[in-house]
């Protein structure tokens, strides 16, 4: 079973974009893995994570870090809501659900590496510098994470 | 005066927050929903070339990039003077009927049915996919897995790539339709038709067989007696994709009709200090605040918009349906806003059956792609989005980069509905400062059946709506506060 890493977020929102932006550089650099440009943590996932072995997910976050600072967490830190207010699931549950559905389907590994962000508002395609300097740190945790 | 607040907030943004005004009684005097701003987008725009419009614009949100990418190349077509072929018409329509029987699956069994199959008096910890699939069946789980990512995979096929298609040019596309692709679209399309028919019954069984849900639909506070809007064809039945822009007044009747490039002879937008986002209205009209009947030039789109603003569905089955729900609910238009759930399921199943139409066309594989564009200037697209009527208009300079573009999104034209719509489901249930238990429900069944689209420009990781519900007093400050999932 081969590999995912998967990129949400919104390319023009700036900083946002990181996942989108590391996507297509694995695209090039990682060829045996499967890079997919989702931008929005929606019902979809469900398709790209089922029938993987591992599957990265590279996100934006806000947390008052330092821009640039690398997040690692596993599904199990995530909050489950109650998932009747947004446009589809949020993680837990798009997980809860592939539990449900496809027991036997779902990836032996998922980890978040998400990526503190300086500028999710401005409309912009470009990162901020202080994500565009955690790049090649945040492409050598990926490669650790599938090794 | 007290304040209501409910306020859904991303973890990244805070957009999509309601506020609901209580007067000196301690009743509701009026409701507001700060929708996602796309002030600056516009100007984001400028100066980029027009053909990467269809690209760039679908990035504004990730719940209807398809739409955009329509809007966008229809713009280009009429900025460029340029019809597709016939050919390239009929692979963007099936791309674009595969968009919605994506999402209107999706909204269906994810956002609507938690109110209705698991019931809204249900706790919110229930009201979720999981309380749906315990009521029908994992195995319909899957079925609704499935046929949601036939709809992905039609415009997978059709735009290159499933969330955000690349297909659009002006004049036509870049590409066209094999028949190995032709008959797995096929296939898909009559098992989707199945699976709409099947969700129609589901519909049937659980909200039209259960007195107290068609009471709660046909119950004031969720009438509201607006103009409506959508696109039609030649014999006013919907169309998502193509057409005349049809308005009918409060009694069914046609008030307006025109065509996208002459839109703003028709809808003006008003500005209040509250909220970044404008209210749309009819220009001949006016705007008379936030309230419905036939002196206020607010209207609706959406799936009870579109089918209020046509005469019938253009596929069989579908118009079969939309003759029973009418006849069910007493007679056109129908003005409930619940009935926004039962319109939707109709048009899944037109889009099913379009769908298949289409990829049973002898043109559908065709070669001819794309016709010679003509000179930049300016153009008007239009396409029925999901949630409603989208506009996109540019104008480019004699290089064919973009001078000026303005947006007008489904969520904007319903915007003044919404508020109303809220404010009337609010009424009931606060009398004289007293907040009742179901208020969060109720509210939220409102607006839900607009599907507004909070998720414009806007993701967040994990990805949760938490609601607050902020009381303030009449000076201001903080009277009582109700929450969930706020961390």
């Amino acid at each position: 079973m081969r590999n995912a890493v998967i990129g949400i977020g919104n390319l023009l929102r700036a900083d946002d974009g990181v996942g989108i932006h590391v996507v297509k550089i694995l695209k090039e650099e990682m060829p045996e893995v499967d890079a997919v440009d989702l931008s929005t943590a929606n019902i979809d996932l469900l398709d790209h994570i089922r029938n993987r072995n591992r599957v990265i997910i590279i996100d934006a976050t806000t947390t008052g870090a330092e821009p640039g600072t690398i997040h690692r967490l596993e599904p199990e830190e995530l909050v489950e809501s109650d998932f009747g207010q947004s446009h589809g699931l949020n993680l837990p549950g798009i997980l809860k659900l592939g539990k449900q559905l496809y027991p036997y389907e779902m990836p032996g590994k998922i980890v978040i590496l998400a990526v503190e962000a300086q500028d999710v508002e401005s409309f912009s395609s470009d990162l901020t510098e202080k994500v565009q300097v955690a790049m090649p740190k945040l492409i050598k945790m990926i490669k650790r994470e599938l090794e | 005066m007290k304040t209501v607040t409910i306020d859904p907030i991303t973890r990244l943004e805070g957009h999509g927050k309601i506020a609901i005004f209580l007067n000196d009684e301690g009743n509701v005097e009026n409701a507001y929903l700060q929708v996602p701003e796309l002030r600056g987008f516009e100007r984001f725009c400028e100066g980029r070339r027009a053909e990467d419009m269809p690209i760039i614009t679908p990035r504004i949100c990730g719940v209807c990039p398809v739409a955009h990418h329509m809007a966008s190349t229809k713009a280009l077509d009429a900025a460029y003077d340029v019809a597709p072929t016939p050919t390239a018409k009929k692979l963007r329509e099936l791309m674009y009927s595969g968009y919605y029987v994506y999402d209107h699956t999706l909204h269906f069994y994810f956002l609507g049915a938690p109110d209705f199959v698991v019931g809204p008096d249900a706790p919110p910890t229930e009201r979720n996919i999981f309380g749906v699939l315990k009521k029908v069946g994992l195995d319909v789980g899957k079925e609704v897995i499935k046929h949601r990512a036939y709809g992905q995979r039609v415009i997978e096929i059709l735009g290159g790539k499933a969330t955000h298609p690349t297909s659009g040019l002006p004049g036509g596309v870049s590409k066209g339709l094999n028949e190995e692709e032709r008959k797995e679209i096929e296939e898909m399309a009559r098992s989707s038709i199945e699976f709409a028919r099947f969700t129609l019954r589901v519909f049937n069984d659980v909200v039209l067989g259960n007195k107290g849900y068609v009471d709660l639909i046909l119950s004031d506070p969720y009438q509201l007696k607006t103009y409506n809007m959508g696109l039609v064809d030649e014999n006013n039945r919907v169309n998502f994709y193509d057409g005349d822009i049809r308005v009918t007044d409060q009694k069914g009747r046609e008030h307006d009709r025109f065509q996208a490039k002459d839109y703003l002879d028709y809808i003006s937008e008003h500005v209040e200090p509250w909220t970044y986002s404008k209210f749309t209205y009819l220009k001949d009209v006016g705007w008379k605040g936030l309230k419905d009947g036939k002196d206020s030039g607010i209207y609706r789109v959406g799936p009870l918009g579109r089918l209020n603003a046509a005469e019938g569905m253009a596929t069989p089955l579908a118009d079969e349906e939309y003759k029973r729900m009418y006849k069910t609910l007493g007679g056109k238009p129908v003005n409930s806003t619940l009935a926004f759930h039962w319109a939707r399921l109709v048009e899944l199943l037109y889009a099913t059956e379009r769908t298949l139409e289409l990829a049973t066309d002898p043109e559908i594989t065709g070669t001819g792609l794309r016709n010679p564009v003509g000179k930049p200037g300016e153009g008007v697209g239009v396409v029925e989005a999901a949630r409603g009527t989208l506009y996109h208009h540019y104008k480019l300079d004699s290089e064919g980069l973009v001078e000026k573009a303005n947006l007008i999104v489904a969520t904007t034209n319903n915007y003044a509905p919404i508020c109303v719509s809220i404010r009337d489901a609010a009424s009931g249930l606060i009398k004289g400062g007293k907040v009742s238990e179901g208020l969060l429900n109720k509210v939220e069944m409102a607006f839900r059946a607009y599907d507004p689209c909070f998720a414009c420009s806007t993701h967040s990781l994990p990805g949760q709506m938490p609601l607050a519900v902020e009381i303030y007093d009449s000076r201001g400050s903080l009277y009582k506060r109700l929450e969930r999932n706020l961390s």
